[in-house]
């Protein structure tokens, strides 16, 4: 793809709030059908560089040129005739009107005559569809955007932006409230927008999501920009020493338990091709982690331990008990479970209420002479409710929940199972951020109360946050285990790469 | 088993047997004799036993209505729930601080195993460290604030010159974007800001009420704290915040 001279350039931007100073003579500049993702902690000051240039804010110094020739940017108004559309980590789309009317709102096309202002909506479906097909999204345009997943409202934003003839798109954090699915999906959009000539400002804080999908990479530190590179060159290890000299962990809510005996055992585990000589031990109210880049093996290697995929060699022992050929059935009765993706369709039923959802893993405690007692699978669906803070009905349908009260629906059926060990996969992805403290704060509790959890995540500041040990995984294999307190996301990403 | 089959467990007992005794039903269900008075007292409210010295008896004139408890802080068991976390936090041999109030008072209650040096204003707090072998108890001097078991003033101000502290517990009366931390006086912040000067961290603990409140006498920014001891009820536009702010937000839940 050719890529033209700097079509964007910030120059010497400076900017403070109430006398702090948040950007320090910023110099920035984007080329032509790049993707430029620009990194930084939070705080830093990426957003409000952004914003600078979306026309939330006006720079004390500095200024922007686009094409070489410099402009104004005071509203966002004047951001948009520019051809910079900036799309937010929270939605900022209508829920109640359709993916269609939310594109087209203030421009709807009209039929003739003009002057009747009467909305041609056959265009205005057409054109959606059309727009939709180009980057290959098999949504139907009438749907409401309620009833849109997360993933599904950013491809909207991004749609709309395009059809107002953005040539720049800058996306903040777009991955934050994405399922890995949706994040491929998103990609693909990305590198659709790349291919008709579209420029994309992708900041991120997520540097191995900066790997797959950008260009060139700009860190900004304390309000100053560090450094640019090529992706390609660049050694990622330096990309986050750039970042920060502290780790991005403060936020996570970790409360240190003293670790009891180990109550679980993996040892020798192989499964052909695909895992090798996988051997770790799990102590009670300890929080262990698996981690690793896509690939690496990690979500295998959670279904092996619950015995979902058979055929591996090798000691499972819990409690001390050797358990050979784990299936799911001589888990749950060994107390271990497993805490599912939201997206993958193994955690919760569809079309059932919660209440059927929680207590289906144990039907027999709420059946009386054979027969599903439905008081009691209230009773207990309504207690659960109550102690995770799902905000629903127990017969609500829980299709119609958002992602973290289905996450939080599945942490209640396995609790009611008195799971004592839970392995849970990507404990937080595709969830809204308050929802996320709740599930740490749950894994708290459990832990608290004795459980010990095996969290599989790709996240690296969520991992090296909340657990006590890491085994980073490559290739099938456990490269090495970290403690808590030497855990870095360079370590991390030395050994997920193969380092030894 | 769930705390409510055992509770329902127990009514079957009782019912056949008419009374019980704590050991044998801690036995029974190989849980702590904590977790069985804690039943029992559930079920006291309920109505369905009076409680006797080791155990309970079944109330035969048993009607749900009557035995309707003294009314309490309706956020008791949230302050409980938070008494227990913060405790978590507090190691041996660390000098603390607890700020005047029932929250901090319940994780007072949850130091009787612990062996530190604890500082308080509240002098209810002190009373209860009273009996803890382990704890140096140091309560500040200062005037009793009337009606309030708060200690404020130049003399309280005194007691804490040359003193270092691990972690302070300060508890708040309003949690506002806004308005920030807010307590009820004045003179209550002049001390926590001399709380604030000789200590090592500052831990906020709040139950879920005190969110969307404001009081007189403003703290400081809801930023000035790097953690906070909350309720799972808070609104999600806190919940938020705080995380992309870098402050660690622990909630309370409870399962068993």
């Amino acid at each position: 793809m050719a890529v033209y001279n700097d079509f964007l350039e910030m120059r010497n931007i400076t900017k403070s709030f109430n006398g702090n100073k948040v950007l320090d003579k910023c110099c920035f500049s984007v080329k032509q059908g790049e993707v430029h993702a620009l990194v930084g902690e939070n705080g830093a000051g990426k957003s409000t560089l952004m914003k600078i240039l979306a026309g939330l804010f006006t720079a004390d110094e500095g200024e922007i040129l686009i094409d070489g020739r410099a402009v104004s940017i005071s509203t966002p108004k004047q951001s948009q005739d520019l051809g910079i559309a900036m799309i937010y980590q929270e939605v900022r789309l209508f829920s109640d009107l359709s993916i269609a009317e939310n594109i087209f709102i203030n421009r709807e096309p009209l039929k003739s005559p003009k002057f009747l202002r009467l909305i041609d909506w056959d265009s205005v479906y057409s054109e959606t569809r059309k727009y939709m097909k180009q980057f290959s999204l098999d949504i139907n345009p009438h749907t409401p955007v309620k009833n849109l997943s997360a993933g599904q409202k950013k491809f909207v934003e991004i749609i709309k932006a395009l059809s107002q003839n953005a040539r720049i798109i800058i996306m903040d954090e777009p991955t934050n409230a994405l399922t890995e699915q949706e994040i491929d999906i998103l990609f693909n959009v990305i590198r659709e927008l790349k291919s008709i000539g579209k420029t994309v400002v992708y900041i991120s804080h997520r540097i191995q999501e900066i790997k797959r999908i950008a260009d060139r990479v700009t860190v900004i530190r304390d309000g100053r920009i560090v450094q640019t590179d090529d992706v390609e060159s660049v050694d990622i290890n330096t990309i986050i020493k750039a970042m920060a000299d502290k780790e991005v962990d403060d936020r996570y809510p970790k409360l240190n338990v003293k670790p009891g005996p180990v109550i679980f055992k993996a040892q020798n585990v192989n499964l052909e091709g695909r895992l090798f000589d996988v051997s770790f031990d799990v102590r009670k109210s300890e929080m262990f982690g698996i981690t690793g880049l896509s690939g690496s093996g990690r979500s295998t290697l959670a279904r092996v331990l619950f015995g979902i995929d058979g055929g591996y060699s090798g000691v499972i022992e819990i409690n001390g008990k050797k358990l050979k050929a784990i299936t799911p059935k001589i888990a749950k009765k060994n107390g271990l479970c497993f805490v599912t993706g939201i997206g993958t369709g193994e955690g919760l039923i569809n079309n059932m209420d919660i209440s059927k959802n929680i207590t289906i893993t144990d039907l027999l405690r709420v059946s009386r002479l054979g027969m599903i007692d439905s008081g009691m699978e209230f009773h207990y669906a309504r207690d659960f409710i109550d102690r995770l803070g799902i905000q629903a009905s127990e017969k609500e349908i829980v299709d119609n929940l958002s992602g973290g009260m289905q996450k939080k629906v599945i942490f209640a059926k396995w609790l009611f199972t008195n799971a004592r060990i839970l392995i849970i996969d990507e404990p937080t992805a595709g969830i809204d951020i308050s929802s996320k403290v709740d599930i740490y704060n749950i894994i708290n509790e459990l832990v608290l109360s004795g459980s010990s959890i095996i969290m599989i995540s790709s996240d690296f500041p969520e991992i090296i946050g909340m657990c006590d040990r890491i085994a980073v995984m490559f290739n099938g294999r456990i490269q090495k285990i970290l403690q808590r307190g030497e855990c870095t996301q360079e370590k991390i990403l030395y050994y997920a790469s193969g380092g030894k | 088993m769930f705390a409510i089959e055992r509770q329902n467990k127990i009514k079957d007992i009782l019912l056949k047997e008419k009374r019980v005794d704590v050991y044998e039903l801690s036995q029974r269900f190989a849980v702590t004799e904590v977790t069985i008075r804690r039943d029992l007292d559930k079920l006291e409210k309920e109505g369905y036993l009076i409680k006797i010295y080791g155990g309970a008896v079944l109330k035969e004139d048993f009607s749900p209505e009557s035995e309707q408890p003294v009314v309490e802080d309706e956020t008791l068991e949230e302050k409980k729930l938070i008494g227990k976390i913060a405790s978590q936090m507090i190691e041996n041999d660390e000098a603390i601080y607890l700020s005047p109030g029932v929250t901090c008072l319940e994780i007072a209650k949850n130091l009787k195993k612990k062996k530190l040096t604890v500082v308080t204003n509240d002098i209810s707090i002190g009373a209860v460290l009273k009996d803890c072998a382990g704890i140096k108890t140091i309560i500040t001097g200062g005037d009793l604030i009337p009606s309030t078991f708060t200690l404020v003033g130049e003399f309280a101000l005194q007691t804490m010159k040359n003193m270092f502290i691990n972690k302070a517990f300060i508890s708040v009366k309003g949690i506002h974007f806004q308005s920030g931390f807010t307590v009820n006086s004045h003179e209550e912040v002049r001390v926590l800001e001399e709380i604030k000067k000789i200590s090592n961290e500052i831990i906020i603990v709040a139950d879920y009420t005190k969110f969307n409140n404001t009081a007189f006498a403003r703290l400081g920014d809801i930023t000035m704290s790097g953690k906070i001891i909350t309720n799972k009820q808070i609104p999600g536009e806190y919940k938020a915040f705080f995380f992309e702010n870098n402050i660690k937000l622990y909630t309370t839940y409870e399962f068993e």
